[in-house]
């Protein structure tokens, strides 16, 4: 029973000891980044900021934003480190700011550090900023409303509920890998002292190559979302105006092989509720829902189709027609694909139905 | 041979024992492998697989059913004492490296997920321990924690595949049936490690209390886990694109990244932690396998062999490299490939033909 009874003592010491081998990281003796940034810096240099917030006894938090140069982003995180009081983790960070400069030469190498630390959640904010991500980092403004958060939900909402579409890291990591398709990232600027988002900045590879701003965008998620809520105002022939909100609104995509090239079919259906209608001629006037309906219907069409013969220009994918085609035929060849790309035929049937017109008729 | 009836189990628990034989670290990372050739096409391989592990299932008990014992006396039935003893050594030695194997994966995702300056011998020793605990108290004790760790952490991890499903790219998966038979084959193999496990039978089959009754236990566990590695593999495929599920080396657990709570960021930890329950039961399960074998064998007390074993584990876990680890999961691969889909059949055969020659003779 002795025996037991000392057997029992050891393996409890032996634990013990192995329970003060186990890293601890105490809330209040670590740095949090929360915000990256990374920019272009010359000569194969990357500027990389990052920001945590600080919190003291019985004063509001405030966010620290500490800039450095390095060849790789782990370099960088290293560098600040040296420079501040508590070590850097990186388990909350939340978004990722990538300047235009070091988006135009290819964020693969930052991104793939992101998607390497297993402390990084998946579904991580990552935007392109028109400008200097470290700028926008460190507007004085954001210094007590942290700045990190503020893009983050930023983004957030507008993807929920605006014209924004649904984009994060795995997103990103999933069109970037995705054979026939690119990827596309929200595009942020910083407009005196505020944030903005002004579109989308579509990306060839991990290669940003031009942006589509904020008006065109709710074509854009209506191509390539599943379901989305977003305001767009539409001019009618006669200089009527209606604003439309969207409820639900899915695109089918259909292939068809005539003579060994791909011809697209794009039926896209929008269920809406009407918001706003104003005629010029200054008067009330009744609502002919199906004209309205017609014509917008025909605005869209020829909006995506203009969207379309734009990427094709640039050569770039971002609706992932190659990967649809991919998948309805057998013998899909990447080369032979690129080939055809810029000249493929694509048709758009859009169908609107406008399901509320808010409280009165 | 006839067991005392305290130490037997119920029919409808081999249900749980057999399950928790099949899932260990394998459905963590198996998708990229089996999607290595096959591509998205991978899971009917798994399908097919379990198809084939089903039969295995059923040559299992038509041979255990004619030596009335387990396989030690199944092997001195067919070869005598001294050759089948040596035959059942061997497959001893392959629960034992089966079960190191799977500790030594579960550490290695702790290490790369969790604690990753924590020394190895301390993660196996606080495992083994419990293993230990388990094992001491015999076969009912191990049936135990398999039914516990069906209920508490499987189901819930189940659930769990509701967020990254919202995420998920149905078309991923077209066109079905794209792949050559021969990448499909390799598919196939690839399913049968994961899904391997069930060997176990050959140990505990004369602690089940009704053998008869208990097949088509045994049967559903098998159909339960096939259906759960389909699911598993669809979750992933329709999750990450193609190239991207090539880079990622447990696309399980980073599915685990996109979910969020507001009150906990990172989730992997407590699954990870809710993992080591599954582990903890399938390592115990092939722990008691492999020293009840050496008990029947050498005919000395089972835990002295299992102190041993535990001691060489800790041991091996400390001093193993990278690339020991690799042979010995190829090697454990092979093995099971072997012995148990291929020996056992002949076996099955050899034990009939000398049936008919008694009787005849």
């Amino acid at each position: 029973m002795a025996n037991r009874t000392l057997i029992g003592i050891g393996v409890t010491i032996f634990l013990l000891s192995g329970c003060s081998l186990i890293p601890t990281n105490i809330v209040n003796q670590i740095n949090m980044t929360q915000g990256v940034g990374y920019d272009w810096a010359g000569k194969k240099m990357i500027k990389g900021s990052i920001t945590y917030p600080i919190y003291k006894k019985d004063q509001p938090s405030t966010t620290e934003v500490k800039i450095s140069l390095g060849e790789t982003s782990k370099e960088i995180r290293s560098n600040i480190n040296n420079e501040s009081r508590y070590p850097l983790v990186s388990g909350q960070l939340r978004v990722a700011l990538f300047g235009k400069s070091l988006a135009k030469k290819g964020i693969t190498d930052v991104v793939d550090t992101l998607n390497r630390d297993p402390a990084i959640g998946s579904i991580i904010q990552i935007a392109v900023v028109d400008g200097d991500a470290s700028e926008l980092l460190k507007i004085e403004k954001f210094k007590t409303e942290n700045v990190s958060l503020f893009v983050q939900e930023m983004l957030d909402q507008s993807m929920k509920s605006d014209n924004l579409p649904e984009s994060n890291l795995q997103t990103y990591l999933f069109q970037y890998n995705q054979i026939g398709q690119d990827p596309y990232l929200p595009l942020i600027k910083q407009i005196e002292d505020n944030i903005k988002i002004i579109g989308l900045a579509i990306l060839k590879d991990d290669r940003y190559v031009f942006p589509i701003f904020m008006e065109d965008a709710f074509t854009f998620k209506c191509l390539v979302d599943k379901y989305i809520q977003g305001l767009q105002r539409f001019t009618l022939e006669n200089g009527e105006r209606a604003v439309l909100d969207n409820l639900h609104s899915k695109a089918h995509y259909q292939v068809k092989i005539k003579k060994g090239r791909p011809e697209f079919t794009i039926n896209l259906k929008l269920k809406t509720r009407l918001q706003e209608f104003t005629s010029p001629k200054k008067k009330r006037v009744a609502l002919d829902k199906k004209k309205i309906q017609k014509e917008i219907a025909e605005q869209l069409e020829e909006h995506s189709l203009k969207l379309i013969k734009k990427f094709q220009k640039h050569g770039v994918d971002p609706i992932g027609l190659g990967a649809k085609y991919r998948e309805q035929s057998r013998g899909f060849n990447e080369k032979k694909w690129r080939r055809f790309y810029p000249t493929a035929k694509v048709h758009v049937h859009v169908k609107v139905n406008i399901k509320q017109t808010g409280v009165v008729d | 041979m006839q067991m005392n009836k305290r130490h037997q189990v119920s029919p409808y628990l081999v249900f749980f024992i057999v399950y928790s034989s099949q899932v260990g670290v394998g459905i963590l990372g198996f998708q990229r492998t089996i999607a290595a050739k096959a591509g998205y096409d991978a899971w009917i391989g798994v399908i097919l697989a379990g198809c084939l592990v089903q039969l295995f299932i059923w040559i299992m008990f038509k041979l255990l059913e004619k030596a009335d014992g387990d396989i030690v006396d199944v092997h001195s039935k067919v070869f005598g004492n001294i050759i089948g003893n040596f035959f059942s050594f061997i497959i001893m030695i392959y629960y034992w490296l089966a079960s190191l194997s799977v500790l030594l994966g579960f550490i290695e995702i702790i290490q790369v997920w969790m604690f990753p300056t924590l020394p190895s011998w301390i993660l196996c020793s606080i495992i083994l321990v419990l293993v230990y605990y388990c094992v001491s108290g015999g076969f009912r004790a191990v049936v135990g924690i398999s039914f516990l760790s069906f209920i508490y952490p499987q189901i819930i991890l189940i659930v769990l595949y509701i967020f990254p499903l919202k995420a998920a790219h149905f078309s991923n998966l077209l066109p079905i049936m794209n792949h050559s038979f021969l990448d499909m084959l390799d598919a196939v193999k690839s399913s049968m490690y994961t899904l391997a496990g069930t060997e176990t039978l050959l140990m505990f089959y004369p602690f089940l209390r009704d053998p008869k009754s208990s097949k088509k236990f045994a049967h559903l566990a098998v159909l339960f886990t096939t259906l759960l590695y389909t699911l598993s593999s669809i979750v992933s495929f329709t999750y990450y694109s193609e190239r991207q599920l090539k880079e990622i080396i447990w696309p399980e657990l980073t599915l685990i990244k996109i979910i969020r709570l507001s009150y906990l960021e990172r989730f992997e930890y407590l699954y990870i932690s809710m993992y080591l329950i599954i582990v903890t039961a399938l390592i115990a399960l092939l722990l008691w396998c492999s020293t009840r074998g050496l008990k029947r064998i050498f005919k000395k007390k089972q835990k002295n062999y299992l102190i041993i074993l535990s001691l060489i584990s800790v041991v091996i876990s400390q001093l193993i490299n990278e690339q020991w680890k690799e042979a010995l999961d190829k090697y454990v691969t092979q093995m099971n490939l072997w012995i148990f889909y291929g020996y056992i059949p002949i076996l099955l055969i050899i034990l009939t033909i000398l049936r008919r020659r008694k009787q005849n003779g």
